[in-house]
């Protein structure tokens, strides 16, 4: 692959890439440097990349390493179990957004890293159970635990748990519902 | 530079699943959350970075 085809298909790739480190990340800031770094590495890696292979995946898992070696070197700082993490979390909320963002942001930050990523992987980046086991480096029976997991506890701390509260349209009804007060 | 993080087979609990209708408007409010990062405008500093290693290479 030449290297204006290279670019191109980073820069397609980046807003997907970002929203996957914003969201494993937290904080903006940290996140934009993991993208930074992991644009670097892709860029002087990128004769390891195959192309007609997902790319997007390729990124991912290079951002995810990079991401744990951080988390490794920083200690346990990052891992805030209070959700302080989430507090610092600059996402502006869509225009239209009635959904109350602070409480996804704030319910994701206290999860645990792996799940959260694997969530996030399977549930809003639209990657296959496959592709989720790939990047992890672990088995697709491990990913699928740790959504689900992950999904348990997420409903836990949205107030999802009970089942009769929602009808068919359970999830055009969240998405329309105004703010809880 | 691949570094594999896994817990030990032990340390897991076993998962149920969620009510299907919960996992539909978990998934949607998610990927609302996501959108709306995706749709931010890409910052400067990695347009110029593309930039900066498309020149130094070639």
């Amino acid at each position: 692959m030449s290297s204006p085809e290279f670019k191109r298909d980073l820069l397609a790739a980046m807003p997907s890439l970002r929203a996957f480190a914003i969201s494993l990340a937290g904080k903006v800031d940290r996140a934009d440097d993991l993208v930074q770094e992991t644009l670097t590495k892709a860029w002087a890696h990128q004769n390891s990349y195959t192309p007609g292979t997902n790319l997007r995946a390729w990124l991912f898992t290079i951002l995810r390493n990079e991401f744990y070696t951080t988390l490794r070197k920083r200690g346990r700082e990052v891992e805030d179990a209070d959700g302080g993490i989430a507090l610092n979390v600059a996402v502006h909320p869509a225009q239209d957004g009635h959904m109350d963002m602070t409480d996804m942001k704030t319910a994701l930050a206290r999860l645990p890293a792996d799940q959260r990523e694997a969530l996030l992987l399977v549930s809003a980046s639209d990657m296959s159970y496959e592709e989720a086991a790939a990047i992890c480096g672990v088995a697709v029976g491990t990913i699928k635990s740790r959504v689900n997991r992950a999904r348990a506890k997420l409903a836990d701390l949205l107030h999802l748990t009970d089942a009769s509260d929602y009808g068919p349209d359970a999830g055009t009804m969240a998405a329309i519902s105004t703010p809880r007060t | 530079m691949i570094a594999r993080h896994e817990k030990p087979a032990s340390k897991r609990k076993p998962s149920a699943r969620v009510p299907s209708n919960v996992e539909r408007s978990l998934g949607q409010q998610l990927k609302t959350y996501y959108q709306d990062i995706t749709e931010q405008e890409i910052p400067d500093r990695f347009l110029q970075l593309l930039q900066q290693l498309d020149e130094k290479t070639s």
